[in-house]
This record gives structure tokens, sequence and C-alpha cells, in this order.
């Protein structure tokens, strides 16, 4: 009980210090400097007046992040199936795959204003990029990682190809997909938002939160600025948070990443 | 003994000279890459009116992300050149900038239009795409005060697409993509300038509060030697000036440098093209001006009332 | 099948991995229905291998084998493995592990259940099918292993040193229920085991092998009287069984 309780308040009183403390430097700024440090409520404020633009911002941005995210996941989901299958297909593909993981995606976002469009088109494959390569990558690792004895033990029971691949192999790389869905849900949101700054639109109220950021950035607006970021940051965590449930649901009765403590 | 006083004579120069005070280091963030816009700087660098003043000036060349008013708000650089109605939109958020110089008396933003477009004039522009800086206050401005309703595409400052579309409509300075586009094959583009929309903005040189109080007398000598360029720039021979933006910019060539520049004078750029225009009108600003654009800004609701007005944001001081 | 007929046969039976050594060279083997054959020998004498190519999981280099007169591709329906680890699907229940064997071969949902818990109660675990295989011991995730094994009623169980990493105490508990098992379901056995004792108190042949190259160094045939249990470890002839197995064994590790 005790300890509970703790668990709550300390991490309560750091931030009740940490706001004291920002309110604290920012009363220390020359007049001349305060726009750098834009207050709690001052941000609050932003967040009420713009809440309209923000509302519809976060809309398009978790739009976008959504729909690359999903067909990441579909994508990556069939080519690590093909991959796996066939150790050709694997070899001739997996250096390419390696080395698009490494290259940062922000450099093909002029190109694909060229080819699909700003706006949400280039945002979704900017995101889609993003979170396609980390789960390819995994997801393909643990459809081929399969313990031995198992597909032995399937051999044995002369069981077919396909049953091999539908009640072995993927069950037994659920884990390593949940790994790269985990960190696909950490790029999506940063995909989508880049994708937004560099290449979005503003076309049928389509401006995301990178568009509004770029807008309040140069305008100056800080406190509106800090807003969004605030809000991005939420959006993030939302992301994470859901991967991480879904993660549970699908792991944590018999995976030892789960803890459990019943012989 | 001839050589003694002779002696005696350069050594009383030498300690003369050296008694002179140390030159003022300044640092001017430029908004773009060098180019005749910043004719005055260049000319007067290179024919030395800043080191008669003496100050030792370093010209940082811009380009699409010069961040030139957070540098100069914080202090990181000294002066800057920017366009006036931004600027006033940000002073209004609390930038502890002031505006102190004009550089073009009518700031040459405008939209490019593609010579086949069926765009030619600002209510042609209902539900067009447009390429742009999408916090350029001219696009909330023509929306709120035409009521009109478009697509803003983030810049990417290439003119590709604009080559590439017939109904391209983009942002520019009249006086540097005009120029490109021939040059790329293009047809000459149509432009349409703020000014015909009664939106009067300038090309500023701002600094920060700060070093406005702490160094008056810089200011003044420095508004000296570059006022001095410019007339020189205009009027006089520009090889220096575009030798110095060659070095700045490898990418100038004489033929673009030449061009550019005759545009800003026919253009009357820097001299204005209002009656009062002219070699004495370099540099100056109009507080009326400032006044009105104020009023249209606050009518419009794209700024809030009372949170600038044109004596905070502006100052004539320092000009001679 | 008569009692003449055996229901494996190895004849001539050699084992070379590409160009490899000879693991096993000419093997010659007759296993009758109801033999319980522990195959025990230092590394390298082949005693796994031997039990894969029975179960067909590698093919033979020379010679033949013959289950109930057919190739071990063609006899699969009725050969069982029960490996070193318990090899379990951790994201199935101890129930949906021990069904496998009938999922694959896509049995009725019903009958499915019925010989499950037939296996289940066999291995006296039948209240923890719903619990999954992280929850349980060592030995119990054998022991689902074993169950497993069972439900596709195998004439012929292969057993590769299934007790080999458990304590002494529930590898002897263990032995006691095979044998208790096999009361009911009369399946011929091969066993590779690393422990005399176990060989000697579950089998009726105990094979000696040797290695560099693999081959048959011995053959003891155990009549030790049946049901076997724990009054029978203490029993004057199965001491003098394990000596001399033992024996044995010294005398082929140090060749």
């Amino acid at each position: 009980m005790r300890r509970h309780a703790l668990n709550i308040l300390l991490p309560a009183a750091t931030g009740a210090l940490v706001i004291a403390l920002w309110y604290a430097i920012r009363h220390g700024l020359s007049e001349d400097f305060k726009f750098l440090l834009p207050t709690p409520d001052e941000i609050i404020a932003a967040l009420r007046d713009n809440s309209e633009t923000l509302g519809r911002a976060i809309f398009n941005t978790t739009k976008g992040a959504l729909l690359g995210f999903g067909l990441a996941i579909i994508g990556s989901g069939i080519l690590a199936l093909l991959m796996s299958l066939s150790s050709l297909v694997r070899v001739s593909l997996y250096p390419y795959l390696m080395i698009l993981q490494m290259t940062p995606i922000i450099i093909f976002a002029p190109i694909l204003i060229l080819w699909v469009g700003p706006g949400l088109p280039s945002v979704v494959v900017i995101t889609f990029l993003i979170c396609f390569f980390p789960l390819v990558v995994n997801t393909t690792q643990g459809l081929i990682s399969t313990d031995r004895n198992l597909v032995e033990l399937f051999k044995m029971y002369r069981a077919s190809r396909w049953q091999e691949i539908r009640l072995l192999r993927v069950p037994a790389a659920l884990p390593y997909f949940f790994t790269g869905l985990r960190i696909a849900a950490v790029l999506a949101p940063i995909g989508a938002l880049v994708g937004d700054y560099t290449a979005g639109s503003s076309a049928g109220n389509g401006g995301g939160l990178g568009f509004q950021a770029i807008i309040y950035s140069s305008q100056a607006r800080y406190p509106a600025l800090f807003a969004t970021a605030a809000v991005t940051c939420v959006l993030g965590f939302v992301f994470v948070a859901g991967v991480l449930t879904v993660s549970w649901f699908a792991l944590h009765k018999w995976h030892d990443s789960y803890q459990h403590n019943d012989h | 003994m001839k050589a003694f006083r002779i002696l005696t004579l350069a050594a009383a120069l030498g300690a003369g000279l050296t008694a002179v005070a140390e030159p003022f280091t300044l640092t001017v963030q430029l908004d773009w890459v060098a180019e005749p816009e910043h004719g005055g700087f260049y000319q007067a660098q290179a024919k030395g009116f800043f080191a008669e003043e003496g100050l030792e000036v370093t010209l940082i060349p811009g380009g699409p992300n010069a961040f030139v008013m957070p540098k100069v708000a914080t202090g990181q650089a000294d002066i800057g050149q920017a366009d006036s109605t931004s600027t006033l939109l940000q002073q209004a958020e609390g930038l502890p900038i002031v505006q102190f110089a004009a550089v073009f008396q009518d700031d040459p933003s405008g939209l490019l239009v593609n010579a086949e477009s069926s765009v030619y004039d600002f209510a042609d522009l209902e539900g067009k795409t447009i390429i742009a800086r999408p916090e350029w206050a001219f696009l909330a401005y023509l929306k709120e005060k035409r009521g009109l309703n478009f697509n803003i595409v983030p810049t990417n400052y290439s003119i590709t697409a604009f080559l590439a579309g017939k109904e391209a409509i983009q942002q520019g300075y009249s006086i540097a993509e005009p120029y490109h586009i021939a040059k790329a094959g293009g047809k000459k583009p149509r432009f349409l300038a703020t000014w015909d929309a009664d939106f009067r903005a300038y090309a500023v040189l701002v600094t920060n509060r700060r070093f406005a109080r702490q160094h008056p007398a810089e200011l003044k000598a420095f508004l000296r030697a570059y006022l001095k360029g410019w007339r020189d720039y205009l009027e006089g021979d520009p090889t220096p000036a575009h030798e110095a933006m060659k070095a700045a910019n490898p990418n100038n060539t004489d033929e673009f440098m030449a061009a550019s520049r005759q545009l800003i004078i026919d253009g009357k750029l820097v001299t204005g093209r209002d009656a009062d225009g002219g070699p004495a009108n370099i540099g100056r600003l109009d507080p009326a001006r400032y006044a009105r654009q104020i009023e249209q800004l606050e009518d419009l609701k794209i700024l809030t009332p009372g949170k600038i007005t044109a004596e905070r944001a502006m100052t004539t001081e320092f000009l001679p | 099948m008569t009692a003449l007929s055996p229901i494996v046969e190895f004849k001539s039976v050699s084992k070379r991995y590409g160009d490899g050594p000879t693991i096993l060279d000419q093997i010659e083997l007759t296993a009758q229905a109801g033999d319980f054959i522990s195959l025990i020998g230092p590394s390298g004498c082949g005693k796994s291998t031997l039990l894969r190519l029975i179960a067909g999981l590698n093919p033979v280099t020379e010679g033949s084998i013959t289950i109930a007169g057919r190739t071990p591709a063609q006899e699969a329906a009725e050969l069982a493995f029960v490996f070193q680890e318990p090899t379990l699907l951790p994201w199935l229940t101890v129930a949906r592990n021990v069904e496998l064997p009938q999922t694959l071969r896509r049995t009725a949902s019903a009958e499915r259940a019925a010989v499950r818990d037939r296996a289940l109660d066999l291995v006296k675990l039948g209240d923890r099918g719903g619990a999954y295989p992280r929850q349980l011991s060592g030995g119990q995730k054998m022991r689902v292993s074993i169950a497993r094994a069972l439900t596709l009623n195998p004439k012929i169980l292969l057993l590769d040193e299934p007790f080999g990493a458990l304590d002494e105490m529930t590898r002897e508990h263990l032995n006691e229920e095979l044998l208790a098992i096999r009361e009911q379901q009369a399946w011929t056995a091969f066993f590779v085991t690393h422990s005399v004792a176990e060989a000697v108190f579950l089998s009726n042949r105990i094979l000696v092998m040797s290695a560099n190259p693999g081959r048959i160094a011995h053959e003891i045939t155990v009549d030790l009287p049946s049901p076997r249990t724990s009054e029978t470890r203490l029993s004057r002839p199965y001491q003098d069984l394990v000596a001399e197995v033992s024996r044995l064994l010294r005398s082929v590790e140090s060749l």
C-alpha cells in the first residue's frame, strides 16, 4: 500500500517542482527574452484558442499515421511471408531492405511530392516507408527463426507446408512481429509529422500538426508551437500505448517477456 | 639627419594609425543566398564604405531556412533582412525586434502565374492551389479581405513544379524567379504584385532592441555606409558587389545578376514607386504606411489589436 | 504381424552426412513387437541418429530399414517421437499441445478431445489442461510431450533421452509411469539414454554401441520380471545387470 502511494506521490511531486521551476525561470528572464519560454498557462491558453485548428491538425496527422501504419503492417506481413518461404527471394531482397532501412526517408520527400502529390498521399507514403522496414526485418527474422525442434516435430507429424506456416511459424513469429510493431508505433507519428512538415498541404483542410508547426514557428507564435508539440507527444503516446495493449493481449499468457509466477 | 626625421615621422604615423580604435564587428544575417537584393551590403563592403565608418561587417548568406528572426531576436546576429509584415506579426508576439531601415520601398514578393494559366487577377485565385510559404501574411490577407478560398502547398523553392504545371501559381520574388524560369525555357510568367492588392510591405533591416539601445552610433554608421553602397551599386559600377556575390554564391552568373539589378532599377524598388520616390528616399520608412498596415491586419483579425503599434515596431532614429 | 515377423528391421544400414565421418556402420537390427530396446553408448556412437532414421527424419546412406514391411517414409502414421526437449508450443495450452498431432490430421473435434483427455489422464495431468507450458515444471512438460506422442496410438515409440534433464527422483518416477502406460498400450519402444540404471529398469533388450564408427558392440537381454516397480531396483538381479552393463559400457568407451 505504502509503495503504491509512493509510486504516485513521487512523480507528482517532481512534476510540481518542475512547473514551479518553469515559472521561476520565466520570471527571471528579461522582458526581451520572455518569448523564449512560454508559461504553462500561456500554452494551455494557446491550446484553447487554437483548438479548432489543432483539432483538425490532429485528425489529419492521425489519419495519415494510421493509414501509413496500417499499410505498412499489411505490406510487411506479405513480404515477410514471401521472404520466409523462399530463400531466393530473401537473399535477393534482404540487403536492399537493410540499406533502405538505414536511409533517412526524408530525403525522398521532394521526389514523393512530385510523384504522388503533396498532402495526405505523401504523408501516407512517408509514414509507410518509415514503418515498413523495421516491421519487415523483424517479422522475417521471426518467421525464419522458428525453433528447429518444433519444425522437426511438425515434419514428424507430416504437416503440410501451409499447416507449418499457419500453426507454427506465424505464432512463433508473433513476439518478433510485436517488437517490430513497437518500433513502428513510435515511428508512425514521427513519420506523419515529418511527412506533413516537408510535404504537407492545406488542401481541403488537410494540414496536419507538422504543417501547423511550420506556420506557428514562422510567425513566432511560440505558445501555440509548444501546444502543438504537447499534442504531438500525446499522439505518440497513444500510438505506443495502443500497440503495447495489443501486444499484451496477444502475448501475456505465454511469452517470457510477460513475467508470471504460478508454478 | 634627414633619414632620422623620416623615421620619426613614420613612427608617429604608425602610432597614430594604431591609435585609431579597433573596428566594430557586426554580423548581418541575410534572408537568402547572396543576390542583387543585397546589393547595398556587398557594394559597401567591397568598396570599403563599412571600413571607412570603422565597421567590420560579416555578411552571413541565408537560404530556405535562414531563421533570420530567431537569430536576431536572440542576438546570434546583430542585423537581419526581412519583410516588414511578417516582422510586425512576430513583434506582436513579443519578439524584441525593431525595424530601422528600408531595403526595398516595396517588397517584391508576389505570385508568379504561369503564362498559360487562367489566372489573371486575384479574384481568379478562388479554388486554386498556391505553392507558397504557408505563414505568408499576404495569403491570410487575401483570404480575409477578398473572401477567397484557396489551397496552400508549402514551397520547396524550386521552379520545377512551376514549369511543370500550366495552372501553377507560386510565391516568388519579381527580381529573381522570372529570370530563372525564362532561362529554363519557360515562358515569361505573369506576376501578381502585393501592392496591386493594396498590401504595402517593405523589405527591411531589423535589429534587436538591446543592440539598438547599446550601439546607436554604430547603427547610424552602418546605415550611412549601407545607403552609400546602394546608391553606388545602382548608379555606378556594380562589379565589386557582383564579384563578392559570386564568391559567396558560385551559382550566381553575371547575366543573372545584371538582369536582376536591372529589374530592381526598373521597378524602382529601392528608390520608391510613389511620388516621393528618388535617391533621397533610399532606406526611408514611413510611419503612416506602418500604421495603415497595422490597421488593415487588425481589421481582418490577422493581428490582435493593441499588440503592436507603428511607434513600437519601427524607428527612423538611425537614418541619416 | 506374426510373432516371427519383426516390427523394425535394419539391414546393413550405414549413415554418413555428406562427405563426413561414418556415423553408423553396417547396422543389423531386428526388433519384435513389444520390445523395449534401450540404446546406450558414448557420445558420437550414433544412437540418436539411429532413432531419427527409424522416424524418417533423415535418410539412410546405405542399406534399408523396414517398419512392419514398409519403409520409414511410408510408415509415419504409427510412429511417435519424444524429443530430448519437451518441444511444446508455448502459445498453446497443454490441452491444445496434446491435441496437436490430431489437429494436423484434421481429426473431428469430439474424437480429438476424447483422445486428448485419455492421454492426459495416462500421464496424470488431467487437471492441467488449461495451463500454459511455462507454468509447468520440467517433469510435467515432459509428461505432456509423452501424452502428445501417445495420442496417435503409435505402434512404435521413439524416445531420445527424454528424462535427461530431470533430477533422479523425478526420473525414477517417470520411468515407473512410462511402464505403467505401457501396460495399457502395447507399443514397441526405442529408448536412448545415458543412464544404465534407467536402461536396465525399462528394457527387455539393451544395445551397447561403440563410436567411430557407430556399431552395436554388445546386446544384453534383460529378463527381470514384470511389473517392474521401485522394489525391482532393490533386487539382486537388477543390480547385477546394472554392474554388467556398466562394465560393457566402460569397455566400449575406452576403445
